[in-house]
């Protein structure tokens, strides 16, 4: 079999790569800013390919992201609609393919940049009663304010729900240290990009200073290699990975493997594209990951072009099963929405 | 496609003798005997007539063989050869063991949750003290059944990065005439390169190696592999010999549990240094590369992952890190683009035409490249009922 053509829907982002058989591989949600590279950057190292040389195809890409300079989220969304591609081949689905770990995975819920300590209150016991095993907020209002929040949070919620703050880089070293003890303190489970994803010798320094662990590396570019030097440097405690920020399907798992060896979490970030799909097919293959992020109840979105789309139901996201990642489309609302077929 | 149930078939598998002989040789001091440090007497000489220790008996005993079988509720089963010996109850008690410790984990889980399933074993090898053995034979047989479900060899399930990967032979001789000899067979016989196993100590090599290359040109890839047989400032002394000779990579110059000088001959030398074989041999990889790695305590690193899936997370992690990653499974060296070369082993030759090609592939070695035939065409499935009525037992 071979990749016979890599073609785009817009507006909305479906990128098809077609072969000579009667399966193609699929991602739904490519941002329209790197649609152009996809077809002038990667199409040419992927038509005439057997999609089942997935390996040799992502190291092409690597290559090409120096050389063509394209955007780094380029690669992830090509990998996913190839791992797409070899599950339909193989009839297997995607985390099997991988090696499956777990079908069923826990949920945390992220929540906002609220305003008051009592927000903040509010919306992690929320998440309690909703069935989720930990809450984690994303506040940026400062030291003095976020010593409060953790302190009113664990003690709203109690001993044994997990807690995480996400300072998304907001703090400088001599701020995230006098926040990680009050987080410490308060029993948090992670304390989230203190600092920028860049400074390894700051991470190395809190990630020495503090028991709790530092978790990083959502934002940062460089997939596999520069991870391998912030965890042999010992400057992060846990990992963040997300397609397609970091790369593909195949980063994560790479991600995941090289953290593992070193006895790290790779924690993978949010929904991610696809509405939740492609990473509960990652976290569904992988030991060192606690839970899956999301952001409220319900459907993970993605319709009316995805007519099964993943549910967080008491507490937790299935894995889907079914060849490659399970997604089944409305392919009429897919024509309705498409303006523009880019090839 | 969960598994089941567990079989072990019992057979008998026609008659053996048991005659031994110590081919092994001996160990001996490393020449010239300074450093106290003893090898394989195999490297660096023939074994004489008085050194034979031969005990020979004519008995024909029967041998027996252990299938394993995990039943799944889909249209395919995992089997793997299970044990081999002369002795039925051995096989018949170690059977009954692997279904009182190991086949409670496997059953109910779906047989393509390999990941799970190694994870289970691996945590397993320390409170039941198994050792890796079980972790690589279920690991494979999963991996096996994978192939024959999908009707594609492994390496391409894993996502192939090449199809072909050009190949070394060993070379073997009592003295160095015999050695260089070799090397030149190999050579004529289309290989990229050759690796010694000889334990002559700095200056016997270094003078090996001379020979080597001033008989296969200057294009002809050489590779010292010394199995642990010089101190640090040997392996300097012979490590600097070796680059003036352009050899690819020194091997397991030190013991693997000299971390910090590996780390020091790898910052010394500009020769790669390849490390890992023994201490990965016994197992914990990749979590016992993790620390080489991070402290650049080896330049290669041997391929010894455990299964299939072990394997795969030990080549990844030395990508990570730029590093390479040598030797292991078939199927891995064709999946992953950290692996320079193939090291032949004796037998692997040309296809032959009359070869049984399935999905599974059959590795052979031509004009110096390793490459797996393969076609869509699964292999005939085992006839579990004839297999059944011709059992033992069944345990």
């Amino acid at each position: 079999m071979k990749i016979t053509d890599v073609v785009l829907h817009q507006p909305i982002g479906l990128l098809r790569i077609q072969t000579d058989g009667d399966v193609e591989g699929l991602c739904l949600g490519v941002d329209g800013q790197v649609a152009s590279h996809i077809i002038n950057g990667c199409k040419p190292d992927l038509v005439g390919q057997d999609p089942m040389d997935r390996e040799r195809m992502w190291q092409s890409l690597v290559r090409a992201d120096r050389f063509k300079y394209l955007p780094h989220t380029v690669r992830g969304y090509v990998d996913v609609a190839l791992w797409d591609l070899v599950g339909k081949i193989t009839g297997i689905s995607v985390f099997r393919m991988l090696g499956g770990y777990r079908d069923r995975i826990p949920c945390y819920k992220s929540g906002g940049n609220l305003e008051t300590v009592e927000e903040y209150v509010a919306d992690a016991l929320k998440a309690k009663e909703e069935g989720f095993f930990g809450y984690k907020d994303h506040c940026y209002r400062g030291v003095e304010t976020m010593k409060q929040v953790a302190a009113a949070v664990r003690e709203a919620v109690g001993p044994d729900f997990l807690l995480m703050h996400d300072a998304v880089q907001n703090y400088d070293y001599v701020d995230a240290i006098r926040v990680g003890r009050a987080l410490q303190e308060a029993d948090y489970y992670w304390f989230e990009e203190p600092l920028r994803d860049y400074d390894i010798m700051g991470l190395k320094q809190l990630s020495d200073a503090l028991d709790m662990p530092i978790a990083a590396s959502e934002y940062l570019p460089g997939t596999i290699y520069s991870t391998s030097q912030l965890i042999a440097q010992q400057a992060v405690d846990i990992v963040r990975a997300s397609v397609p920020w970091r790369g593909g399907i195949t980063d994560m798992i790479k991600i995941a493997r090289l953290a593992e060896a070193f006895g790290v979490n790779c924690e993978i970030t949010s929904v991610g594209v696809m509405n939740g799909f492609v990473h509960a097919h990652v976290i569904g293959a992988i030991r060192n990951c606690t839970f899956f992020e999301g952001w409220s109840l319900g459907s993970l979105g993605g319709e009316p072009y995805i007519t099964n789309p993943r549910l967080i139901e008491e507490g937790h996201v299935n894995v889907p099963d079914g060849p490659g990642l399970g997604v089944e489309y409305d392919w009429g609302a897919v024509d309705n929405a498409t303006a523009e077929v880019v090839s | 496609m969960r598994i089941k149930e567990a079989k072990i078939y019992i057979h008998e598998s026609g008659v053996s003798k048991r005659n031994y002989r110590n081919t092994r040789h001996t160990m001996e001091k490393v020449p010239p005997g300074l450093n106290g440090m003893f090898t394989h007497a195999g490297g660096l000489r023939a074994q004489r007539p008085d050194e034979v220790i031969e005990f020979v008996d004519d008995t024909e005993y029967t041998t027996y063989r252990s299938t394993l079988r995990l039943i799944t509720d889909g249209p395919l089963d995992a089997y793997a050869e299970f044990g081999s010996g002369f002795h039925r109850d051995d096989l018949e008690f170690g059977a009954k063991q692997f279904m009182g410790d190991i086949a409670p984990m496997l059953i109910d889980v779906d047989a393509f949750d390999r990941e799970l399933i190694w994870q289970k074993l691996w945590y397993t090898q320390r409170f039941f003290y198994t050792g890796r053995g079980i972790v690589d034979k279920i690991d494979n047989m999963l991996w096996d059944l994978a192939s024959r479900h999908a009707r594609q060899p492994i390496y391409k399930l894993l996502g192939a990065c090449r199809d072909q990967v050009p190949a070394y032979r060993n070379i073997g001789g009592s003295n160095i005439d015999e050695l260089v000899e070799s090397g030149v067979k190999v050579k004529e016989d289309g290989f990229k390169g050759c690796k010694d196993h000889s334990y002559r100590g700095v200056k016997g090599n270094t003078e090996l190696f001379t020979e080597l290359r001033a008989a296969l040109g200057d294009d002809f890839l050489l590779m010292h592999d010394a199995v642990e047989q010089y101190t640090y400032l040997e392996a300097v002394k012979v490590g600097r010999a070796l680059e003036k000779l352009n050899v690819r990579w020194i091997e397991e110059p030190l013991q693997d549990y000299d971390l910090m000088g590996l780390k020091k001959l790898c910052a010394t030398l500009d020769l790669p240094v390849l490390a890992l074989e023994w201490i990965g041999a016994i197992g914990g990889q990749p979590f016992n590369t993790s620390p080489f790695l991070a402290l650049q305590a080896t330049d290669i690193a041997r391929q010894r992952g455990i299964g299939i899936t072990g394997q795969i997370k030990q080549a990844q992690l030395c990508e990570s890190f730029g590093v390479q990653c040598h030797g292991g499974h078939h199927h891995v060296i064709l999946a992953v683009g950290n692996d320079p070369l193939y090291e032949s082993a004796a037998g692997l030759g040309p296809l032959p035409e009359d070869a049984e090609i399935t999905c599974l592939g059959t590795s052979y070695v031509e004009d110096g490249y390793l490459r797996i035939a393969y076609n869509d065409q699964a292999p005939p499935e085992p006839d579990w009922d004839e297999r059944g009525r011709s059992a033992l037992a069944i345990i």
